[in-house]
């Protein structure tokens, strides 16, 4: 069916499938010296094993994608699915020049990385977990079957589908659609979703409470009712900035879970909270 | 005492390899952790709620551009496994699973380098040209490392209980209180972390919509996420996409600048 929607033929689209399956595994091996190289290489030995014949020829095919390579593993797909393709015209075509496979894989690692990241690390695992954890407060196990489920809809259909955009669209499109700035704007648009969604979350998943009361000629004043009528959540807001500051300031995240511990135990200490 | 640190080595070995292997569809995020450690000691509840106070920890913390952060997958599993044998609530969970988040952060270089030692011999079949081999070796250089995790978690709930059980009793009532008041506030390092990765001063005045629109307005998570959305199409059309390729030349002094408001 995929096959057909992208105008494959049986032998393409066989090859393709197989590729898209194994795009998956992308990051399963992920080593220091060359990061995601192995899971490369194991998605495009199909590949080479079919476009040459010679062992001469595969040797050279594995080495080619035995190399550094490291990406957002969701859409990476898009960029094995390119170098089948450029597979493909080097094994019909004896003057292609086979260093542009690699040049195309590693200029493109960095922007799938980026991109990917930013709609799926940081926007859409955010918007998705938000909607779980609200329905898992008290425990209820549809909180994470919810989440889980609501990420892979959108992430699974790019894993599956992008290695064939990638296929048929050719690394042509790519320096076009870079040069246009579209790019960019989808890493904008989902800081602009991202950015909305983590300003919602600090004021529902943060919590600062004082419990102190003020009393004055006998009067009780509860600071906390206080600020609710005049800005809800403002202490959550405060504290989510504090910490953005401090973090770009080089501190390191633990530092602030350590800092934020022991305010908790001090405050209900001495009674402000 | 050993079928239960088994049952924690095992989940947490299968949960990290099938998030590899099947392309990181979340499966290792806290909540979910928390969930399969409930499942696997039999105690859904206090799984699911243990991991959902550890993921307002962890939210924000991601591995981006490979670096090192705490590693909130092995201390969501240790600390839930204790709070669930144990007995002892959340505040304990959060309590031990930050600091083994600390402990696990510190294994992951050493861990990940296990894989190292299957590299010889990767390049000598890929020299030859053996890909059968190679295919054969795939899972296996995977697994190696997300072995080695579950062992560390086994035995951390193997050897660790007793002592912590002992340890967690000697606390005093007020520092189990003051931790969960903490628990609700470690979120704010969270969103912290993510604020780092998108923050961009021109784009800033949205975290702030998103946030009037939940505190005063009491609006739904997705509804202000799709509103969003339609504010991303709206300056789409009114030509921002168009706009964006004639500043981005300009854009990188710019982004200097940006951080002015939280520099000093």
């Amino acid at each position: 069916m995929i096959r057909e929607k992208f105008g494959l033929n049986e032998e393409d689209g066989k090859l393709m499938a197989k590729v898209a399956r194994r795009s998956h595994q992308i990051n399963a091996v992920y080593t220091w010296e060359k990061f995601q190289a192995m899971g490369y290489l194991w998605t495009m030995i199909p590949v080479i094993n079919k476009m040459y014949d010679t062992e001469e020829e595969r040797i050279a095919g594995y080495k080619r994608h035995y190399e550094l390579f490291n990406t957002n593993p969701v859409v990476g797909g898009f960029i094995t699915g390119l170098n089948t393709a450029m597979e493909m015209q080097a094994a019909k075509d004896k003057e292609f020049d086979k260093a542009s496979i690699a040049a195309v894989r590693t200029s493109l690692m960095g922007p799938f990385a980026g991109i990917g990241d930013s709609i799926f690390q940081s926007t859409w695992r955010v918007i998705t977990m938000g909607i779980g954890l609200s329905l898992a407060k008290d425990g209820n196990i549809l909180g994470p079957i919810v989440f889980l489920v609501l990420f892979n809809l959108l992430a699974e259909p790019c894993r599956i589908l992008l290695p064939y955009v990638g296929f048929k669209m050719g690394s042509k499109f790519m320096l076009q659609a870079e040069e246009s700035g579209i790019m960019s704007f989808i890493t904008k648009a989902a800081s602009i979703v991202g950015l909305m969604t983590v300003g919602a979350m600090t004021a529902t998943m943060v919590s600062v409470q004082i419990g102190y009361v003020f009393t004055m000629n006998g009067s009780e004043l509860k600071i906390q009712e206080m600020i609710d009528t005049i800005f809800p959540c403002l202490l959550p807001l405060l504290l989510t900035l504090a910490c953005f500051k401090f973090l770009n300031k080089n501190i390191k995240p633990t530092t602030l879970i350590a800092i934020i511990m022991v305010l908790g135990i001090v405050g209900k200490y001495i009674g402000i909270f | 005492m050993i079928v239960q640190a088994l049952l924690v080595g095992v989940t947490v070995c299968l949960l990290d390899f099938l998030d590899v292997w099947l392309c990181n569809p979340m499966i290792t995020r806290p909540l979910v952790v928390g969930t399969a450690m409930g499942i696997a000691l039999g105690d859904i509840t206090t799984g699911v709620q243990v991991g959902a106070s550890l993921e307002l920890v962890f939210m924000g913390v991601m591995a981006i551009g490979g670096t090192v952060p705490p590693d909130s997958i092995h201390g969501t599993a240790v600390g839930a496994a204790y709070a669930i044998i144990l007995g002892k609530g959340i505040e304990t969970a959060i309590a031990l699973a930050v600091p083994a988040s600390i402990v696990c952060q510190m294994l992951f270089v050493p861990g990940i380098g296990i894989r190292s030692l299957f590299t010889p011999y990767v390049e000598r079949q890929v020299e030859k040209g053996n890909w059968k081999a190679l295919q054969r070796i795939f899972p296996v250089v995977s697994i190696s490392y997300e072995i080695f995790n579950g062992t560390i978690c086994g035995l951390a709930v193997f050897l660790g209980a007793d002592v912590m059980s002992a340890f967690i009793d000697s606390l005093p009532q007020t520092l189990l209180d003051g931790m969960g008041v903490a628990a609700n506030m470690l979120g704010a390092v969270g969103f912290g972390l993510l604020l780092k990765m998108m923050w961009q001063k021109k784009l800033a005045v949205y975290f702030f919509l998103g946030f009037i629109m939940a505190a005063y307005c009491g609006m739904p998570l997705m509804s202000i996420a799709l509103l969003g959305v339609i504010i991303v199409i709206v300056l789409f059309f009114e030509g921002e996409f168009s706009k964006r390729h004639t500043v981005s030349e300009t854009s990188p002094t710019v982004n200097e600048g940006e951080e002015e408001l939280f520099d000093d």
